[in-house]
Parts: structure tokens; sequence; C-alpha cells
């Protein structure tokens, strides 16, 4: 074959360019310490990469969620070992309660503490984790309990007109609405009266906090036989009032709307003129669970909810609900029946047993609630371990299909290199001589 | 017996060959570079001899140079221009489909990928006080997923400019190849050698051979013809009508060429459409706008024609589904190919030249039309490039229709968009199951930016109606979130029952802490859609079609995989293996022709190149040459001096 200098240098050329190619990509493959670079360089490793780095964010979210879950259950943990210390004191105190020797002080001492630790058990049951309420359901936002005194409404004395002298008899009181009045303060109505004695209708003088008598006159009901009638003032209020109780028209009838009774422990509404909430789909959000996906496909519920913590059925099949329990606690230290609403000699007795009984079951059933959390906490730890390992994979994997062996790039490149420079030796020979050097 | 003076001749005679050696060798010399030369050579020949009467015989009367000829295989040629069509056509596709590759940017940190497993972890973890970095998440994805589709659409503008840039090249070309043939035939007419024209016009048509295939048939007188390798509808190759296939022919029956080389033979050249828009109230009308070769600078050169590109469907009244989706593939082959058959002054024709579209008649029909569809080169490749850019396109597209759709379903518990009612119905008790999406997740921006009200806000009734009907034309470019989202993140619907309010707002069943809808759109990045459906040739249309044309199902509670389909993940990731598998046999046939190319070239060299050594050689050589000739007249002139002045004192 002919051989023409114009093909040396383009061999030249040619061959030179691949040269720096090889020694361009494996540069680029250092300097990003990366296999592939585009997806053209191994569009099969470059889809799987993509799969691979999608799985490893994919499992960092898990990641994150098994720990925001552990966190809500080291923290549901706790809280329920503060309920259960507040139940032993309060089991303690029954005890104590059920001597016999105990005075009326010193029972009404100990009903003091009771009412600080139905406190103590809302507070604990309100506890907060990051932002959200860890016994409220998915009721997060919303501080799940709360306490209330039960109001309790006595009739006052009847004034003369004018007079501050008390009438004879007293009205009795029938409230329907009774936590719209506004807790120890006085109310009164002046009266009409006609000309037998029989009052007629009334206006309300003094509706403090709130007004919520109705400020108009309201008109009694049709007199009965023995000319008692009944007085309805609006929002539920309504008295009783006998007749003769007034003299003249404009005489003052009081009553007072006491908060000194027990405290309750009630599910919060969020709203201080009611703050009971009774709305059946909010209760139903304090049942509700909160989920977490800890892997894909798999997802665990993790809360425990203020609810399961209260109402709870004992081993002998009766339901039993932590609030009443404590309500009839406090009824039967004032000597009361359940409702507190008569007196009750038997009352004192019930306090070392069937309270104790029952309080002793709640502690049990917060003993298993307790256990389920211990089992969830177990569940997410051994969650994390797989989370671990299966990132610790992945990233081995997508290490493995894109990062460059060093020790191999180092011994290409200086093998790439070694070869560019004798190509430039050689060729730089070769090209320069012709045959005008040796022509004199 | 030949005398001294006959001697003296030879000498001159030899003075002259050498001589003329000299001058080629000297112009080998100094075109040792010239692109396209080829060597020449001087052929010295014995002049004729003079035949002595004494018995001597004949007696040589030294030499001369007969011709000077080129060295040229012509067989090389041929090769070397395939290959190079075969380079032209990877060379120009590869230097889009890498930069299509470098659009995409995957595998990275910063692609379309990264962005949907950010959104889709977001949707994981949402609270109420991470839904506004979930709304910017998800702003950041259609931000990215329109950024792309806007440069994939430069990548095709890119691609016509250099179409229509080619176009006006290869008449360039075309024009010069027809000048130097005509100067060839006439200079061989008058019996000289065109050799330094010869390798110009080589040197065209291997340039020409880069954008196409040509065909090169040689004629009399060193001239040649110039003909165009089209694609052949195998089953009717005589069929001028079809506009996407086989040669067109001239009106007096012959086949078309780009160079002719009889006199006034008829010729064709190349048009390139610039645009092509619907005629308004028509389904199949289009006017076309197209430049006489290709030429865009004089705008004398524009043409505007209308044509029915169903002309030939039977269409009666309305048009058919069936019917529109032929029109609509034609116009995208249109789109795509854009160069026009035309005459030889640049009017685009029909395939047997009957018709020329230039604009005259007021309506032309679809077989009026002649595109130029080569099976290799340079405008092939261009035009492979539009075409995968489209098939790119539409997957984006499908992929975010997908997206929205399947969010938009199960963020609103809604399959089917529905209609809005203003004021929004109070909720029932007990509610019940929502008929429409009082709000969508994914919006398409291009109606949506219309319809915001004064604080971007979508009000249920028109303005929502609008953007729901809309949502069946959400493309990757157009895909965006709801902007009254945006402005107040606490509406995204989260809760499980969610479905049964027309805002998150409204309801009672689920607390703040609720998160299953949430959890199920994050649950969308393992969900089987079948996005092949919503692509432009699929049968799913609107949201609704992925549950009843689809196999997904919608719950309350759950988002039904489609066995037929794949998670939006492998899909995206199948769209960048195929950019990247084309790219990477783009390089690798690039690098192959290359070789080959060069091997070629390196014979074309070997018979053609100049060898400067060999010319030196050759120079010295005819240096000696010419001095021992020089020698031989000063010999007969010392002869002769001994017969003037010697012979007599």
């Amino acid at each position: 074959m002919r051989i023409t200098n114009k093909m040396l240098s383009d061999n030249f050329l040619s061959d030179m360019r691949t040269n720096m190619e090889n020694l361009q990509t494996i540069q680029k493959q250092m300097a990003t310490q990366k296999e592939i670079n585009e997806a053209s360089d191994d569009p099969t490793k470059a889809v799987r990469i993509m799969a691979l780095t999608e799985n490893i964010n994919a499992n960092v979210q898990y990641n994150t969620n098994i720990n925001e879950a552990t966190n809500f259950l080291d923290t549901t943990d706790t809280a329920l070992g503060q309920v259960g210390d507040v139940l032993k004191r309060v089991n303690d105190l029954l005890i104590q309660s059920g001597n016999g020797g105990y005075t009326e002080q010193e029972r009404s001492a100990i009903k003091d503490e009771l009412n600080v630790k139905v406190g103590e058990l809302s507070q604990i049951l309100n506890t907060n984790f990051d932002g959200r309420y860890v016994f409220g359901g998915t009721k997060v936002d919303v501080k799940p309990m709360t306490t209330m005194k039960s109001d309790i409404y006595s009739p006052g004395p009847t004034y003369k007109n004018g007079a501050a002298k008390p009438c004879a008899a007293a009205a009795s009181l029938d409230l329907t609405a009774v936590p719209l009045l506004s807790a120890n303060t006085n109310y009164s109505v002046k009266l009409t009266v006609d000309a037998t004695g029989v009052v007629t209708g009334a206006t309300a003088q003094s509706a403090v906090n709130g007004g919520t008598l109705a400020s108009t006159p309201v008109t009694a009901s049709a007199p009965d036989g023995s000319g008692n009638v009944t007085l309805d003032l609006g929002n539920g209020v309504k008295l009783n009032v006998p007749k003769d109780i007034a003299n003249v028209t404009g005489d003052v009838m009081t009553f007072t709307c006491n908060s000194e009774a027990n405290t309750r422990l009630v599910y919060n509404s969020d709203n201080p003129a009611s703050p009971e909430l009774t709305d059946p789909a909010k209760l139903n959000q304090l049942d509700q669970k909160l989920y977490v996906e800890v892997s894909q496909g798999v997802t665990l519920d993790y809360n425990v909810s203020a609810s399961d913590v209260l109402k709870f059925t004992n081993d002998k099949g009766q339901s039993i609900d932590l609030r009443n329990v404590l309500t009839k606690i406090m009824n039967h230290l004032d000597g009361n029946t359940d409702d507190g609403s008569s007196p009750d000699t038997a009352a004192t007795g019930k306090l070392s047993t069937t309270d104790k009984q029952d309080i002793q079951d709640t502690i049990s059933n917060l003993l298993s609630i307790r256990a389920k959390v211990g089992a969830k906490q177990n569940r997410m730890d051994s969650a994390k371990d797989r989370n671990g390992t299966e990132n610790q994979n992945l990233t081995d994997v997508l290490s493995k299909t894109q990062d460059i062996d060093i020790t191999q790039k180092t011994i290409d490149y200086s093998t790439a290199q070694t070869v560019y420079t004798a190509a430039l030796q050689t060729s730089a020979r070769i090209i320069q001589p012709s045959l005008l050097d040796y022509l004199k | 017996m030949a005398g001294l003076f006959d001697i003296f001749s030879v000498g001159v005679r030899g003075m002259t060959s050498q001589q003329t050696a000299l001058n080629v060798t000297s112009h080998n010399i100094s075109n040792a570079n010239t692109e396209g030369y080829s060597r020449q050579i001087a052929k010295i020949e014995t002049t004729r001899p003079q035949t002595v009467e004494n018995g001597t015989g004949q007696l040589g009367t030294g030499s001369e140079v007969t011709a000077v000829t080129r060295v040229r295989d012509t067989f090389i040629d041929y090769q070397i221009r395939n290959y190079t069509t075969v380079q032209g056509q990877f060379t120009s596709s590869e230097k889009y489909l890498s930069e299509i590759q470098g659009i995409m940017n995957e595998p990275g940190d910063t692609g379309i990928a990264n962005q949907m497993s950010k959104f889709f972890s977001d949707w994981q973890s949402v609270t109420d006080s991470t839904k506004s970095s979930l709304s910017i998440d998800s702003a950041t994805l259609a931000d990215t997923l329109n950024s792309t589709y806007t440069q994939l659409q430069n990548v095709k503008e890119n691609v016509n400019k250099v179409i229509q840039s080619s176009v006006a090249d290869v008449n360039d070309l075309l024009d010069k190849v027809k000048e130097l043939n005509k100067k060839i035939e006439l200079i061989d007419v008058s019996g000289n050698q065109p050799n330094d024209l010869m390798d110009k016009r080589d040197l065209l048509l291997d340039e020409l051979s880069s954008k196409f295939g040509i065909k090169v048939d040689d004629k009399s007188n060193q001239s040649i013809a110039v003909g165009a390798v089209v694609t052949v509808d195998p089953t009717n190759p005589s069929n001028v009508d079809d506009p996407f296939a086989n040669s067109p022919i001239r009106p007096d029956g012959s086949s078309v060429l780009l160079v002719n080389n009889e006199p006034g033979g008829a010729e064709s050249r190349f048009s390139y459409i610039s645009d092509i828009q619907p005629v308004s109230g028509s389904d199949s009308q289009f006017t076309v706008t197209y430049y006489k070769n290709g030429n865009t600078i004089d705008e004398n050169n524009k043409v505007t024609f209308n044509i029915d590109l169903g002309s030939d469907l039977g269409i009666s009244g309305t048009i058919t589904q069936a019917q529109k989706d032929v029109v609509q593939q034609r116009l995208k082959d249109i789109s795509e190919n854009r160069v026009l058959w035309a005459n030889s002054k640049g009017t685009a024709t029909s395939g047997d030249g009957s018709v020329v579209l230039d604009g005259s008649k007021a309506l032309y029909n679809y077989k009026d039309l002649k595109m130029f569809v080569p099976v290799s080169g340079e405008l092939k490749g261009l035009t492979a490039v539009q075409q995968d850019s489209d098939r790119y396109i539409d997957k984006l597209n499908a992929m975010a229709k997908g997206l929205a759709f399947a969010v938009n379903a199960i963020h609103s518990g809604v399959a089917n968009a529905g209609t809005t009612v203003s004021p929004v119905p109070a909720a029932t008790t007990p509610p019940t199951t929502q008929t429409a999406d009082y709000l969508p997740y994914f919006v398409n921006s291009d109606v949506a930016k219309k319809n915001y009200d004064i604080n971007g806000v979508l009000q249920p009734g028109t303005a929502l109606n609008n953007v729901l009907s809309a949502e069946s034309e959400i493309t990757a470019g157009n895909i965006s979130v709801n902007k009254t989202i945006l402005n107040n993140p606490r509406l995204i619907k989260t809760k499980l029952h969610d479905d049964q309010f027309a805002y998150t707002a409204d309801n009672t069943i689920d607390g703040v802490g609720e998160e299953s809808r949430a959890k199920m759109i994050a649950d969308l990045k393992n969900n089987f859609i079948d996005f092949t459906g919503l692509t432009k040739d699929g049968t799913m249309k609107k949201r609704g079609d992925l549950f009843t044309i689809g196999h997904n199902t919608l719950s309350e509670s759950a988002f039904g995989n489609d066995s037929t389909g794949v998670t939006i993940n492998t899909y995206f990731n199948n769209v960048i293996d195929d950019i990247g598998t084309m790219e990477q046999t783009a390089k690798k046939n690039i690098k192959n022709q290359q070789l080959l190319l060069n091997a070629f070239n390196q014979s074309k060299q070997s018979v053609s190149g100049v060898s400067l050594d060999e010319e030196m050689a050759n120079l010295v050589q005819y240096q000696h040459a010419y001095q021992a000739n020089a020698k031989v007249i000063s010999t007969v002139d010392q002869l002769l001096d001994v017969v003037v002045n010697g012979l007599k004192k």
C-alpha cells in the first residue's frame, strides 16, 4: 500500500483523538467518583442507579417515620407511667379512707388531695409531643382532657321589696342547663305578685358574667292548685316559686351558683362556655388510630388514646369508666350516694371495697396497655433495625453499581497517559523527517 | 538517417516534457493539503518514430506529454459517500440526543426523579405544619416538568432551523454541482482533461452525500446525473401519489433528477415548510407556509397554500375520531419532516409534477403533497430527532397526566372531576360522597391562570368548572399546583373522610392527625398505572378513564393497582433508559462509521493522496532528466560547431 504524508498525519490525529477521549472519560470518572455520569454511559446501569436511589430515598423517609413513631411511643410510655403513679396514690388514699376511725375532716383532706390528683391525671393525658397531643386520637390539635367542678345551684333567700330581710318560704330550683351560668355568682330576679299573693312573672335584675338570663320580663306558668308557679327564666333556668313567697311586686328572690364542689375529669371540647365534649363525632375522633408506614406496605398503628386508658372492661365483664369511678369516689367521700344526690351511710364503706377494686382494675388495664406500648416499641426497634440493614444493603449495591474503583481507575489513568505520551513521541519522530532533509 | 537538427528537436521535446512533468509535480506539491485533491500524473509517451530508409529501422523522435490525468478510484468514492450518508445521519441525531439527555439530567440529584421522590416523601410525613413545604415541593416538581417540556420543545425548534439551513445548503450544493457539470462537459468536449474541476465536483458530491443518500450516474463527456435515494413503498413502488414514499416523477415521465446532464432537462430542488397551522373551523384543513429552496432570507420565497390532509378519507359531514387521528398523524409526520420536493424554481409540486403548490388553488388535496423522505443521511437524522423529541414529550405528558389524574382522584376521593356549584352545598348529615372535585390538586395552568380570582383562588362554579374540564388537557408543559392550595396549604386534604366534604375544614369525622388520604398519595409511587394508555395515541383521556378504561380502582381508603401498568418511577426510568440507549447506540454507530470512513479515506489517500517524498523524488528525477536533455542540446550544439566551424579552416 502506498503511504502518503497526509495518511500519517490523519492517522496520528484520529488516534490522538481516541487517546484524548479515553483520558477525558477517566478524568471525568475520577473527578465525579462515578462510573456512570450520563444515561448513555450504560443505560441499564443508569436506570438501576435511579431505581436504587429511589429505594434509598423511600427508606430514608421510612426511617424518619420510625424515629418519629418511636419517640411518640416513648413519650406515651412515660406518660402512662405517670398515670400509674397517680392511680397508685389514689389506691393508697382509698385504703386510708377505709379506716373507720377517720373523721369527716380527715376524709375531706383526702378529698382535697384527690381533687388535685384528678387535675394531674388530666394534665398527664394532655401530654404533648412535637405539637401533637399523644392521647388525642386523630384529634391531635386539641387537649383531649379537662377538668370541671360539678356546679351546684342553691336557692338563696328572698327579700322583701327594699328590706334586707329574708322572706319565710324559699324557692326551689329546677335547672336543666346549668353550665350556662357562671360559677360562684349570685343571681337575683324581681318578682311581680298579684293581689292573692300568686307570683305572676319576673324580670331579671342582675345577670352578671354573660347575662344568660332572659332580660325581658317573663310570665309565670298558670298556678297549680296551691297557687305555686314556675318561672322559666330562659336558658334552661327554671324556678319553682311557692305562693306567698313575696308580698308585693318588686320583691327580690336570689339564687346562687356555687362551684365549690368536686373536680370532674371530662373530655375537652375546647369551648370555655361548655368545656365538656359531648359531640359524638368528635368523641369518635378520640378513638381513631394514628398509623405510620415503616416499610413498603407495612403500616402500624402507634397511639394510645385517652379513652383506651379511661374506659375498659374488667375481668368480670363490667365496663368501667375511670371518670365515673373518680366522681363516685368523691361522692362517697362526701358521704353521699354514687351520684351524690342524697346522703348514704354505706358510702364510706364502699371506698375501700368496690372503689378500691375499680381503681385496681384500672391499674391492671393500664399495665396491659403499657405492655402493648412496649410491644409496639419493640416492633419499631426491629423495624428500625431492618430499615438500617436494608439501607446499608441498598447503599452497598448502589456504590458497587455507581462508584468507581479508585485503584483500578488510577492504573487505567496511568496506562492511558503512557499510551498518550508514547503516541506523541513516536508520531513526532515519524511525521517530522522528509526526503527534503536529505536533499542537498 | 536523421540529421543533427532532429536530435536537437528530440532534446527540445525532452526538455518540454520534463518541464511539463515538473509543472505537474509542483502542482501536486502545492495541493498536497488541498481537500478533495487527487494527485495528477503527466503521462509521457514517445512521439511518433521516424523510419530511416537505410535499413536501420525506426528512430525515436523523443517524448511528449499526452495527458495529465488524475489518479482516482471511483469505487472508493462510492463507498465513502455511502458511509458519509450514514455517518451524517448518526452525527446529526447524536448531537441532539445528547442535548436531550442533558436536559433530562439523569441520573442526578436535581432531575425529575429526585423531585418526584421528594414529592412522595412529603406526602408520607405530612402534618398541618409541613403542608406548606409539601405544596412548595409539589410546585417545584411541576416546574421541573414544565421546564423539561419547554427545553424539549426548544430542541425541536432548533432542529427545524437546522433542517431549514440544510435544505438551503443542499440546493446550493446542487446548483454548484450543476455549474461544474456544465464546465466539465465543455472542457471535455474540447479534448481536455478537467481534472481539478472534477476534484471539486467530487468534493461537493461528498458533502452532499452527508445530507442524504445520492445516486451518481456517469454520463457522456465526463458529466454526471445525480438522484436521491428515497424511501420506497415495497408494495407499490410506482405510486407517486403517496406523500411519504417513492420517488416523484416529472410530467414527461422521466424520474426525478437533482442534477440533469441533458441541456434543459428537468431538475428538482427542495423547499422547507416553516409553518403549518389549522384552518379555523376545520379539523382536516391546514395552511402550510413554505420557503422556496429553503431560502428564508428573501420573503418573496414565501408561499402559502391550504391543504386538506383528509381529502382521501371520504370525510362526509362531521369528521370521525378515527379520521381525526389519521389527519393528526399526517400533521405530525409533516411537521417532523418539513422538506418538500420542488421543481427547479423551488416551487413545491405533486408526485407527478402535475400540480404546482403555488397557492393559486384555494385548496389542495393530500396526495398533491410530496415530502422528501430520504432513507438515510443528515436530513433523516434530523427527522428522527424530531420524532424522538415528540416521543419523549408524549411520554412526559403521559406521566404528568397520570400523576395529575391519580393525585387529584385520591386527593378529592372523586373519580370524575364533576361539576361544581356555587355556593358550595352545605355538608349533609350523615355526609355523602362528593360528586365534584372542589379542590383539584394539580391543574392545567393554561386555563387555570385565566380563572383565578384576585386572591388567586378558583371559585366554585364557572371558574372552577373551566379548570376541571381542562384537566384532560394537562401536559408536562402546563401541569401546576392549584394556586388556591399554594396560597393556603392548610386546605390540602389528608384525612380519610375528606372525600365526603367539599373542603377538609368541613370534615367533622376525622381529627387533624388523621392522614390516611395523604398516605394513599404517598403510596401512589408504588401503584401501577397504565401510562401508555395516557399517551397521545392512548385511549385514556380524562381522570375517570383511569377507573373505567384503565383498571385502577378508587375507594375511600385505597387506590387499586392496574396490573397492566407500571409505577411512575418505572415509567420515567424507561424513558431515561430509552434516551440513554438511543444516545449510546448513536455514539457507537458514529464511532464504527468513523472507523470505516477512516479506512476508506486511507484507501483514497493511498491512491489519490500526494506523497511529498514521492514528489520530491520525482522532482529530482525530472530535474535530472531536464538537465540531461539540455546536455543533449548542448552536445548537438558542439557537434554543429564541429560541422559549421571545424570542417573548413
